[in-house]
């Protein structure tokens, strides 16, 4: 089998994802970019949150655009982590509604959501209810706290999970108070262990028929992220302090000022050899004899008063000339990248873990698309996110053979549709 | 039966992500083999370390990292030792190798381990992947919280930019391996035919910034670092620090109440979060210091009784005894073998009907040697034969 007519890991999979806002969508939208059908399904009442509601304004450089004519289709967050997807519209509160869905399921290979862990059930489509529909099926769930214990009911963000799980607990600069990360970082890495979740119940569904419900609990990944800490104090009884950009180990190894308004760059020495390099650079061969920092655990011990002088040396460089100048000796650095830097980044163009995606409304955009690079994966061609409802009619009567005079009737009832509740 | 049961896994890969990946594997029932130098891979020696009761030290992040696996040391600079590990390649069917600045461990290339085992899927994990203008550069977790964007936008505004605490990149890139591999498993019991996958550290960040490349271009400016405090991030509590997070009108109604600042559960202006934003500086002293009068524990029971999200920030010594994470049973003690007994981070998450089991402790060097090459098919006095030229240890 050839490059070309591979076909990708999961060609023939069908998704349905009830899933809002970010780890569930970018768990789902990852199976979509390994080859899986996936459909997302949104409520005209209720659409998915990363749309920004009803009354999201177009954004700025999108105002002049004469196709962005609907803010809750051209949102920048929900177009990122939904490429590749179908989107239809179906009002769970009305019978048929459930109906569909119902019919929906027992063509489905998987269903995932996000709902606090009553949901479900409430609507008659917990994981016993899917099993009976659709033998076989996965079920993954995905909430703040899982869907036992005492918290499980309590519900939860990123922002919040990222608290309880121990996370913004070693986020900080050193002798500071805890922070939170800048985006929310628990919603993406529940995201890739939702994927990964799926992943292993499909290996295993392929193999003996049977499905299975995955019950993810958002703590519990971003807890996992912190094994390093957790086994410290296991082993030490030591609570691990914050540290800012310092590691236990080697020094410098921090994130410096460089000339111009908010322009950094991290460097670090992970040896004797990368610290005399740096002094060299520098300009500053003392450095590297000064007996306060000749060794690493010298620098270590010192680290503020060295950290103190690299910074009056950075501070005076241009970014991009100093990153060009430490890699070029084979040192560890990198200039601090922004989010438009990185639209420019040439590793990750190359990789084509990059990729435009062109969208009705919101025209071309590159996009980060995913982590894999397997076989048969289309980086190149990438779909961007559905509008609102934009797919329903087409998955209905592709899946559930429903007649165009059917589906008019759906939403002239507001079970389905493209558009806004009246 | 466990989910990966009968999956052969021979990995090479060294430091945090690759171990980690074929840990996970491990506990969902593959059965690894890790293959490292006479002397172990340099993740033997990740900070800080601890001494058992003989007075040997040991990583305890090692251990978390290489819980489940057999362990075979072999010298890789000798042709027997590379003969050897072919023939191990060859009955496999993942390969899971590393790479930094370009340079692999035990010197095989994964083109090299997918020449002995055509079959298999050979996964590598680097900060930048096999390939492109920056394969052949150094990295580390610092540097690609620095290239991914992540670091822009976490930390104060006026001060540096920061990264994500411990190992958090190399445990993104883990994960991206985990995904790699289960989807190329698939992928291979469909077709039934091998490939060499890379998984790029800078990848794995990059897709998780996601959302941010999309506001930069339609909002035509880049987020930044925000100002700490409420609504963003932890505050002080009577107790320790808290976060409040208010997103929905009704959130917002019963917080305030909560906290008993009645007028600004009822003010109007506060009902539409979006148009809140502003409005936020004016009133955080307030709420902060409602908050600062609150034990953070009582104050997060509250609050989730009423389907407000908020979170009491919990200390790393205090997650051992939070009372959620013990109902669900998340830290597990597996069999220490030669080291210590200690308690270890266990499932990210349930399956209900394939388990997360670890079955044994991470190996010493070289522990399951002799064992590894018997399951491969090497006669007795081949094995002693390579242990006597100091091929195996």
């Amino acid at each position: 089998m050839t490059e070309k007519t591979a076909l990708p890991p999961l060609k023939g999979v069908r998704v349905l994802a009830l899933t809002q806002a970010w780890a569930g969508t970018l768990a789902t939208e990852q199976l979509a970019l390994m080859g899986a059908e996936v459909i997302q399904v949104e409520s005209r009442s209720r659409p998915d949150v990363w749309r920004g509601g009803y009354r999201a304004p177009i954004p700025a450089m999108l105002r002049a655009s004469e196709t962005a004519q609907h803010g809750w289709n051209v949102s920048p967050l929900f177009n990122s982590i939904n490429l590749q997807k179908e989107g239809i519209t179906l009002d769970l509160g009305q019978p048929e509604g459930i109906d569909i869905l119902r019919e929906l399921i027992a063509r489905s290979d998987v269903v995932a959501e996000n709902f606090s862990p009553r949901v479900m059930g409430n609507l008659g489509i917990g994981y016993s209810a899917l099993e009976e529909i659709r033998p076989g099926i996965i079920m993954l769930s995905m909430s703040a706290f899982g869907a036992t214990g005492p918290y499980a009911f309590y519900p939860g963000i990123g922002g919040t999970v990222e608290a309880v799980s121990g996370m913004c607990s070693q986020l900080g600069y050193p002798g500071g108070p805890p922070l939170n990360s800048g985006m929310m970082i628990p919603d993406p890495i529940a995201g890739y262990f939702g994927a990964a979740a799926v992943l292993l119940a499909l290996y295993h569904r392929n193999r003996t028929g049977n499905g299975q419900h995955i019950d993810l609990s958002m703590q519990t990944v971003c807890a996992t992220f912190l094994a390093d800490a957790l086994m410290q104090f296991s082993a030490l009884r030591e609570v691990r302090p914050r540290m800012g950009n310092r590691h236990p180990e080697f020094a410098p190894h921090n994130i410096y000022p460089c000339a111009g308004e908010d322009q950094w760059i991290a460097i670090a020495a992970e040896n004797d050899a990368d610290f005399e390099q740096l002094a060299a650079v520098a300009r500053e061969p003392s450095w590297a004899s000064d007996a306060r920092f000749c060794t690493n655990a010298s620098r270590k011990k010192n680290e503020a008063e060295l950290d103190e002088l690299i910074a009056a040396w950075t501070s005076a460089q241009p970014a991009l000339e100093l990153e060009r100048q430490l890699i070029s000796v084979g040192l560890l650095a990198a200039r601090v990248s922004g989010p438009s830097d990185l639209l420019l980044n040439e590793q990750l163009w190359h990789r084509r873990t990059l990729a435009h995606a062109t969208h009705p409304e919101a025209g071309t955009f590159a996009a980060a698309t995913t982590p894999m690079h397997l076989r048969g994966m289309s980086h190149d061609v990438v779909a961007p996110a559905p509008l609102l409802g934009q797919h329903s009619r087409d998955v209905f009567g592709r899946l559930l053979n429903m007649s165009d005079a059917q589906y008019e009737r759906l939403k002239e009832q507001g079970i389905t549709g493209e558009q806004p509740p009246l | 039966m466990t989910a990966l049961d009968g999956i052969r896994v021979l990995d090479i890969s060294q430091g945090v992500p690759g171990p980690f990946c074929t840990k996970f594997l491990a506990s969902f029932g593959a059965s690894v083999t890790k293959v490292e130098p006479l002397d172990g891979e340099p993740g033997r020696r990740l900070a800080p370390l601890a001494s058992d009761e003989a007075g040997e030290t040991y990583s305890p992040f090692f251990l978390y990292l290489n819980t489940g696996k057999l362990g075979l040391a072999i010298d890789a600079g000798s042709d027997a030792g590379v003969a050897v590990l072919r023939r191990l390649a060859a009955l496999s069917d993942v390969i899971v190798t590393s790479s930094e600045a370009g340079a692999h461990p035990l010197g095989l290339s994964p083109a090299e381990l997918a020449e002995a085992a055509p079959a298999a899927l050979v996964v590598s994990v680097s900060a930048y992947g096999e390939d492109g203008p920056w394969a052949d550069r150094r990295s580390n977790d610092l540097l690609t919280y620095a290239q991914s964007g992540w670091a822009s936008v976490t930390g104060e505004p006026e001060r540096a930019p920061l990264k994500g605490s411990g190992y958090q990149a190399s445990f993104q890139a883990g994960i991206a391996a985990v995904m790699t591999v289960l989807a190329g498993l698939l992928q291979r019991q469909r077709d039934g035919v091998g490939q060499c996958a890379d998984v790029a550290m800078l990848d794995a960040l990059a897709v998780t910034f996601a959302p941010a490349l999309l506001q930069a271009q339609f909002n035509g400016r880049d987020n930044t670092r925000r100002a700490a405090g409420f609504p963003v991030g932890p505050v002080p509590a009577k107790d320790g620090y808290f976060v409040l997070t208010t997103s929905r009108a009704h959130f917002w109604r019963d917080a305030m109440n909560e906290l008993g600042l009645h007028e600004l559960a009822e003010d109007e202006r506060f009902s539409d979060p979006s148009a809140r934003q502003e409005l936020y500086s004016e009133v955080a002293p307030l709420v902060e210091e409602r908050i600062g009068k609150r034990g953070r524990a009582e104050l997060f029971h509250k609050l989730g009784v009423l389907r407000v999200p908020s979170g009491m920030v919990v200390e790393v010594d205090e997650m051992f005894d939070n009372e959620q994470l013990r109902a669900r049973g998340f830290f597990e003690t597996p069999p220490p073998g030669g080291f210590p007994e200690l308690a270890y981070p266990g499932a990210p998450f349930e399956l209900s009907a394939t388990p997360w089991l670890t079955p044994r402790g991470a190996p010493r060097i070289g522990e399951h040697s002799d064992k590894v090459l018997r399951r491969a098919g090497f006669a007795p006095l081949e094995i002693a034969a390579l242990r006597e030229s100091k091929v195996i240890a």
